[in-house]
């Protein structure tokens, strides 16, 4: 029996026959129009899971180029801002120099103290700078400025409000990178030395260790002053009050060469009449000062000690008194939190003595110190002040260490942050590149399915038409 | 002789009219689905005997017959079936399919991107309020899809129930139609009439039920049909039997077959597939969904509970879960907290609570022990009450509400206590003496230690005295309980004595500071077992100057760990030379070794290990005296899940897809998400921890990341809709095949018709020319007369 044919059958065939050619054709005309192989998970569910980890991937390494990013910025900004902090300290180290030069005028220094002002006020910008909402050199402490001015006493200081703690960036799969400087490491004093004196009164330091924050003033104050018996017609000038002199003090009176000498300190002539001879002062080789009435001076040759008495205070209002043989006498202030060890067995006159703390004080109190010490409000002699400029000196040439290790870590990190770019946007490649192949339409391909699909349409459609169009009524007459 | 032509003529005749009227038929229905060609059957009429001869009385018309071959229908009808049943279901997968909105629409796995890069993004600057504002965003971005991918499958599975009411009916209207068919082809079967519409009839209504459930025929008396599915009668020749739709035992939708016990579990057709889409296909997702959700819940919360937000500790803190009264007796404290009706599972462990001085620092940690056996939520209470400065409570939702005292603030982070000898026991400005013995101590009831306080002033004698009463046994005394019989001590009291414990070591302590206080050690029985035979007769003094200890960092190493630190020798620090703190961990191994002697400046950081640093102030510090304290670092601040379980700081709300959203005060002030382990505002460390949620592999998802158990989620979607797609085309394709096997039998070909109907229209005119002759035989007859 051949095969019979309905032809309700017939024509349900040539319907299917086109409908899936078209079913073909649009999912080419998808593919070509959209550009992508997978439209829907079903059009390849391995394919699929394959590009969604993919995605996955591709949206880590999105992350990890942000955060580099990021950090690259703040790497900048923090490093211009060093380098900037660097030309500056060089600048101050220049100035100091300069202000150190014994011919200044009062104004000359004057005007050099408000260019320490100006790099101070500089400075702490930078210590401040800012990327974005945060404070770079803050630590973690970055929502407000790091370095802030307070009053202490009579006196502005800029203390530490961030902390030393580092903020990280994650760079890579589990890679975290520390991106911040606090800002203490920076612009402290990072030396861990003990503290040190400025060497103007002679006082030192005890066995003990000490313990306080940037600088302190010590006041040594004379007390009285104790002349020796047998003087040969010299009195103290008003009972010794306004002496300075400390401690033990050998007096010398060369009756030959006329000559009047204290301690280890320069020998003066003691002048004839007419001379006023009613307050003529010597000095110690520590520039502590004996001021004495000759006025009853008969000549004679004389030798003999006097003692300057003294007490020492740190915060200004309770003294110890001194009788210098204390090796280690502690002083104390417990407002600021210092405790200082002396040893008084040196101290020749009475003065402030500047204490630094080592590891403790900043570049913007030393600058400030600086400007206060050109203007000598303290009244300091040429003497005390050159003491004082040569350890601030020194003070800046730690600080500028300081920077260039900050610039130094700045610039590894940077190393870092570029290295880690390189191999994030190389993975970042290669993984578009395994997205595209899994889920990018080949076109070359999909061009030729299409115009298969097309093809093969059309034939269905004719050979269809022809199949539609024989029947045997064509022929029945 | 004429009548017989005439009657065979006409016969032939009439044959021929009733052939070509089902050749009409047939054409007229070759367009009718389910049509069966009917044939005609021709037999010889029954022969006259005349005159000896048997002579031909032409033609009957035997029957009517339709081609049909049972077998191949019953084939179409279960093949059919499965057709409707795959149809729905690829319906409903498309539809899912659709909600995932991959791979490059708004879906949970973007949305999930942008959120774990928006943390990213707030990682890089997180005192950013722009960024932050960003994050928590992307957090109510995410859970809103998580919603919505929740409420789409919901709504797939809710139109397929309601699907289901429609071609249940169909079922219905099926069935009562098949029944009636049966009826009238049984009428028709007796009045001995062949029902061929009828019987197509009937087989386009199977064919039609067949596309809605799948069913077995049985063939009834009077070719009646029974239909049954699954077992149960749904029509038995004149009966049909209701269909409709209930619940079974577990909620899910099923289907009941009138006067039938039990559930129809029909698993082909239209209905099958509404069934598989509505009761397993569906809620499987879901579920899928569901523990995705929460497991992003359960870890993002594990990180986020125990960080301090931007603006620092709590002052206040309500849970966001509440507890249940499981037990129906009115009081919710009685409740395990494990079986209280929380989200989220508890299990043994210890949640450290961390109470700041909001003043000067101070943080203080203290730990409560959770049993997932014991704890009610009255220990809770109890242990959170019993911390100093904070309280606790549950509000008439059933809520746990934590309230720190004015002052105070409290959190849950892993944070160092920055000055952990809050006692001074190393090198404070109490007089410090500390026993050389650890515990437990092997007191015998009557010991006693004698002390005179302020020996060479005002000399009070103080004899403490420990009784079996006091311990749990006196013979293995601890630490704790001997300070606390000392600290219990009124004369102690009044002299300014006190007691306080290090690790396992009781230290005497004069209660006010300074290089006044002092106490000698007399003696009394219990000296030589707390090892304090040393200090007999010494007297100690306190100091003016306090070793202030100060601790930074975040500590990095794993697990939990104690670390004490101990001097090597009496000293000074910064004075005495090769004076050194020996730092012991918990097992009593030295990891370092810091150098405090000459050359170190007081204040000054030194480096522990594990991300922590040490400084100390001036002061003395003895080896002689057991001077030591610990610090205490955790690595895990709850081990527990008790916090995400109350739903205590958490960022996510809800326990699944459905549920989730991000807490309301974290989406009213963004300042509330926690980004730090410290409070710092530049301190990301918790927001990196959260990214690890997005990196690291879960248990509960099989180990999968919780993108990669996404990806497999849309994969296995897309592989069912495939699979789906391609099982229904590959059986479509069967039908038509078994289609085209019917229709060599039963289809109507409209040339084999036109050919017929030449055919009978040529026997038609031969028959009427065989009248014309027969009629002009009569005629030449008639002309004889």
């Amino acid at each position: 029996m051949t095969l019979r044919i309905s032809t309700l059958g017939s024509f349900q065939q040539v319907l299917l026959g086109i409908r899936g050619n078209q079913g073909l054709l649009i999912r080419a005309q998808e593919q070509v129009a959209s550009g992508r192989r997978i439209l829907r998970p079903s059009d390849d569910p391995t394919g699929t899971a394959r590009s969604l980890s993919l995605t996955r991937q591709l949206a880590d390494t999105g992350r990890f180029k942000e955060a580099i990013t990021a950090g690259l910025t703040s790497t900048n900004t923090a490093t211009s801002g060093l380098e900037d902090a660097s030309g500056l300290l060089a600048e101050a180290r220049a100035l100091v120099l300069q202000s150190m030069n014994g011919t200044l005028q009062q104004e000359d220094r004057e005007s050099l103290a408000a260019e320490f002002d100006l790099i101070r006020a500089q400075l702490l910008e930078i210590g401040n700078v800012r990327a974005g909402d945060r404070y770079l050199f803050g630590g973690t402490k970055s929502g407000a400025p790091p370095w802030q001015e307070v009053r202490v006493g009579d006196e502005t200081r800029v203390v530490y409000r961030g902390n030393e703690e580092q903020q990280f960036l994650r760079i890579g799969p589990g890679v975290d990178l520390p991106v911040n400087l606090p800002g203490i490491d920076i612009f402290g004093l990072s030396s861990h030395s003990g503290a040190r004196f400025s060497n103007l009164t002679g006082l030192a330091g005890g066995t003990t260790a000490n313990e306080g924050q940037g600088h302190a003033d010590v006041i040594l104050r004379h007390d009285a002053t104790l002349a020796p018996g047998g003087l040969p017609g010299i009195a103290l000038v008003n009972g010794g009050a306004g002496d300075t002199l400390l401690g033990d003090n050998e007096l010398v009176i060369d009756a030959a060469a006329g000559t009047i000498r204290l301690g280890a300190g320069p020998q003066i002539s003691i002048p004839g009449p007419p001379e006023d001879l009613s307050d003529i002062v010597v000095e110690n080789e520590s520039g502590g000062t004996l001021h004495l009435d000759l006025s009853g001076y008969a000549g004679g040759s004389f030798t003999g000690t006097f003692t300057g008495q003294g007490s020492a205070s740190l915060d200004g209002s309770t003294f110890v008194a001194l009788d210098f043989t204390q090796t280690d006498l502690e002083l104390r202030d417990d407002a600021r939190g210092i405790v200082l060890h002396v040893d008084t067995t040196g101290v020749e006159r009475a003065g402030k003595e500047l204490v630094t703390f080592g590891g403790t004080g900043n570049v913007f109190d030393l600058l400030a110190g600086l400007a206060g010490d050109l203007r000598n409000e303290e009244g300091l002699d040429s003497h005390e002040l050159l003491g004082r400029l040569d350890d601030r000196l020194e003070e800046i040439g730690k600080n500028q260490q300081g920077v260039l290790l900050g610039l130094g870590v700045l610039g590894s990190r940077s190393q870092r942050l570029i290295s880690a770019e390189d191999r994030v946007q190389s993975v970042e490649l290669q993984l578009e590149t395994l997205l595209s192949n899994e889920r990018d339409a080949d076109f070359a391909e999909v061009a030729l399915d299409l115009a298969r699909a097309d093809l093969t349409l059309q034939t269905a459609q004719a050979s269809g038409a022809r199949l539609i169009q024989t029947s045997l009524l064509n022929f029945l007459r | 002789m004429t009548s017989i032509g005439y009657n065979t003529g006409l016969r032939a005749l009439l044959s021929s009219q009733f052939a070509l009227n089902t050749v009409g038929h047939n054409i007229s229905n070759a367009n009718t689905l389910g049509y069966s060609r009917q044939q005609i059957h021709f037999g010889t009429s029954s022969p006259l005997a005349s005159r000896g001869v048997l002579i031909g009385t032409g033609v009957n018309a035997l029957d009517v017959q339709r081609g049909v071959d049972q077998l191949l229908n019953r084939r179409i009808f279960s093949q059919v079936s499965v057709s409707g049943s795959l149809q729905t279901q690829l319906g409903g997968m498309t539809e899912i399919e659709a909600l995932f909105g991959e791979p490059e629409g708004n879906s949970v796995g973007s949305m999930l991107d942008d959120f774990f890069t928006s943390i990213s993004e707030l990682s890089t600057a997180p005192e950013d309020a722009i960024l932050r504002t960003g994050a928590v965003q992307s957090a109510v971005a995410l859970t809103s899809q998580f919603n919505l991918l929740d409420t789409g499958l919901e709504n797939v599975v809710q139109d397929r129930r309601a699907e289901l009411s429609t071609k249940v009916s169909e079922v219905n209207d099926f069935a009562t139609k098949i029944a009636q068919l049966n009826v009238r082809i049984g009428e028709s079967l007796a009045n001995g009439l062949s029902p061929n519409d009828l019987y197509d009839e009937r087989d386009r209504a199977l064919r039609g039920l067949a596309g809605i459930v799948d069913f077995k025929t049985v063939q009834g008396p009077n070719d009646a049909i029974g239909v049954l599915v699954a077992g149960n009668t749904l029509v038995s020749s004149a009966h049909a039997n209701r269909m409709t739709v209930t619940t079974d035992n577990t909620g899910k939708t099923a289907l009941q077959v009138v006067g039938a016990s039990g559930f129809v579990p029909v698993t082909g057709g239209a209905i099958g597939g509404l069934l598989e889409v509505s009761r397993s296909l569906g809620p499987d997702l879901r579920g899928q969904i569901d523990q995705l959700a929460r497991n992003l819940i359960l870890e993002s919360n594990r990180v986020h509970s125990v960080g301090v937000p931007a603006g620092g500790p709590f002052t206040s803190l309500t849970a966001q879960n509440s507890i249940k009264d499981r037990d129906q007796d009115g009081s919710l404290r009685d409740e395990l907290l494990s079986n209280s009706g929380l989200p989220f599972d508890i299990s043994n462990g210890v949640l450290s609570v961390n109470v700041t001085n909001m003043e000067s620092g101070d943080v203080v940690r203290s730990e409560i022990a959770i049993s997932k056996t014991h704890t009610t939520v009255q220990d809770l209470l109890d242990s959170v009450n019993a911390i100093d400065n904070l309280s606790a409570d549950i509000d008439g939702f059933g809520r746990l509400r934590l309230i720190s005292n004015a002052g105070h603030g409290f959190d849950f982070s892993s944070r160092i206590d920055p000055s952990p000898d809050a006692e001074g026991t190393f090198g404070g400005g109490r007089a410090t003496l500390g026993s050389g013995a650890s515990a437990p101590f092997a007191l015998a009831d009557g010991d006693t230690l004698s002390l005179t306080v302020d020996p060479s002033g005002a000399a009070v004698p103080l004899t403490v005295t420990f009784a079996t009463a006091d311990f749990d046994e006196i013979s293995e005394a601890t630490a704790d309980e001997i300070a606390a019989v000392i600290n219990g001590d009124s004369a102690a009291q009044a002299a300014g004595i006190v007691a306080n414990v290090v690790g396992e070591q009781v230290y005497l302590q004069s209660i006010s500071s300074g290089a006044t206080q002092s106490f000698r050690l007399d003696g009394g029985t219990a000296v030589a077992t707390m090892g304090l035979g040393f200090a007999v007769g010494t007297t100690t003094t306190g100091q003016d100057n306090t070793v202030d200890v100060e601790i930074q960092g975040l500590y990095t190493g794993a697990g939990d760990e104690v670390f004490t630190f101990r001097p090597n020798m009496d000293g000074t620090i910064g004075t005495t030379p090769g004076l050194a703190i020996d730092v012991f961990d918990a097992s009593g191994e030295r990891i370092s070794t810091l150098e405090v002697g000459v050359g170190y400046q007081p204040g000054s950081e030194l480096e522990i290990g594990e991300g922590l640093r040490v400084s100390f102030g001036l002061g003395e510090i003895s080896a002689t005296n057991n001077d030591a304290f610990e610090l205490e670092v955790v690595d895990d601040p709850d081990t527990t899940d008790v916090l995400v379980a109350l739903g205590l700081n958490s960022l996510f709300v809800g326990s699944d897809a459905e549920t989730i959203g991000v807490r309301e005060d974290i989406v009213a002030d963004p300042s509330l998400l926690s980004s730090s382990k410290t409070g710092s505002s530049g301190d990301s460390s918790l927001l990196l921890d959260l990214l690890d949620v997005d990196s690291k592999g879960i248990g509960s998802l099989g180990g999968a990341t919780i993108g990669q158990f996404y990806g497999n989620i849309v994969g296995d979607t897309g592989f069912e809709v495939a699979s789906t797609n391609s099982a229904l085309q590959s059986n479509d394709i069967l039908i038509s095949s078994l289609d085209l096997r019917r229709d060599q039998v039963a289809g109507v070909n409209v040339d084999e018709e036109l050919v017929d109907l030449l055919q009978y229209e040529q026997s038609f005119a031969a028959a009427a020319q065989f009248i014309t002759v027969v009629n002009q035989l009569n005629d030449e007859l008639l002309s004889l007369i």
